[in-house]
């Protein structure tokens, strides 16, 4: 089977904000994902007094769109996500059947 | 001297208690004693499910009368809960703006699980409570909140004032508040004996439960702790003397409204309590430049200890002492 290469693009962030998260990639065009519930430790994002160490409940979001949408998600979640909250996001290639499915 | 000493016995003896202090020492044995995190969820569900249907009843059955000063004094105190905290915070702490908010927010919402052990010790220690009290613990939630961001929205404008709806969406329909007002309602409709009909789940069995919920707790109180190095002495000051000065209010605020001593002592408990279900949540999204270890460090790793093991009897004795009369 011909397989396109698209992006699958994974976040793992703190489930408090989940689902104003979802809510964002939705707007950013990412037309589905699957969340899946996680417990982690993290240093907190902002340096400043007080503990820095944390663990908790976690949420890692991954879904599969097209090289735009993969930079518009890491452009916002650059731009305001990652200054406030435990949030990290990566990308890799992926082969995907039936691409219109995403993207 | 010697009936204080039986309720402080009474109250350390607990199984509720015992077991709280258990999954403590468990934490600190780095032992793996957990609840599955469905269990727990679902047990959440359980506790305030049933809390709001048994005051749903005793709600139907209540004048109107009663319950107005009752709810005129919950929020009064919870509205006024920051607006000390915050300046002493801020002025005596040396506190952000965000994180003076956010514990500020903690310290006036209300803790829903030290409202159950608050309700369990006065049934053992047989004082009769009002049945409507799970009616202000949810009314009491949120007021704080507001209070609190408006506070820091008055000094900071526009980031603040983002989060303010979204952070009120998020205490006003997250589990605890659509469990408890949804009970009461379903306990209102329903009354006596529609109620008689799941009592034994949702009645007898109730303290077994809730020891168990308080067993996971104490794992996470303690972990929290250990977590959280570097809180500073004033906030620990602050997490053990904040409790007192409040449970002094909602005292004095439960016998103003002419409250019995049980429903005196419940007012004066959820004054005392500090949130860390409601809050926490909504301080991550309208102040998430504060930072967590301080408020749940604080919330849950030494008030709701203190609260649990000493407040208890404390809040009790300050209601005896100024609504004794009824």
């Amino acid at each position: 089977m011909a397989l396109e290469t698209l992006r699958l693009i994974t976040i793992v962030a703190e489930a408090d904000i989940a689902a104003r998260l979802t809510a964002e990639l939705a707007r950013l065009g990412v037309m589905g994902s699957n969340v899946t519930a996680g417990e982690g430790a993290w240093r907190r994002a902002l340096e400043g007094h007080g503990p820095h160490e944390w663990s908790g409940p976690t949420v890692r979001i991954e879904a599969v769109v097209s090289p735009r949408v993969a930079d518009a998600v890491l452009a916002r979640l650059s731009l305001a996500w990652f200054p406030h909250y435990a949030v990290f996001a990566w990308v890799c290639d992926v082969g995907v059947a039936r691409p219109g499915k995403y993207a | 001297m010697a009936e204080t000493l039986e309720l402080v016995r009474l109250n350390l003896l607990s199984p509720m208690v015992l077991a709280f202090a258990l999954g403590a020492v468990a934490a600190w044995l780095r032992s793996d004693l957990r609840l599955p995190e469905a269990f727990q969820a679902g047990l959440t569900v359980y506790l305030l499910l049933a809390i709001g249907l048994k005051g749903g009843v005793a709600l139907g059955a209540a004048p109107v009368g009663a319950i107005l000063p009752a709810i005129a004094a919950g929020v009064g105190i919870c509205m006024a809960i920051p607006l000390w905290c915050y300046p002493a915070l801020r002025r005596l702490g040396g506190f952000a703006r965000a994180d003076a908010a956010a514990l500020a927010a903690h310290y006036g919402s209300v803790s829903a699980v030290t409202f159950l052990a608050g309700l369990a010790y006065l049934e053992r220690a047989r004082v009769p409570v009002e049945g409507f009290m799970p009616a202000l613990l949810a009314i009491m939630e949120a007021p704080a909140i507001i209070v609190a961001l408006l506070l820091v929205r008055q000094r900071e404008a526009a980031s603040a004032h983002e989060g303010l709806g979204a952070a009120l969406r998020e205490v006003l329909v997250g589990k605890s508040i659509v469990l408890l007002l949804g009970g009461l309602v379903v306990g209102a409709l329903a009354g006596e004996a529609g109620y008689a009909s799941v009592k034994p789940f949702f009645g007898d069995v109730f303290p077994g439960m809730l020891t168990l919920f308080l067993l996971d707790m104490g794992v996470t109180a303690a972990r929290r702790w250990r977590e959280s190095a570097g809180v500073g002495r004033f906030l620990i000051a602050f997490a053990l003397a904040a409790p007192p000065l409040n449970g002094m209010l909602g005292a004095a605020a439960g016998a103003a409204a002419g409250l019995s001593v049980g429903g005196t002592a419940m007012l004066a408990i959820l004054a005392a309590s500090a949130s860390y279900i409601a809050a926490p949540a909504a301080a991550r999204l309208a102040l998430p430049e504060a930072n967590p270890g301080y408020y749940l460090a604080a919330a849950l790793g030494i008030t709701f200890p203190f609260n649990l093991v000493v407040g208890l009897p404390l809040y009790h004795g300050f209601a005896a002492a100024l609504a004794g009369g009824r």
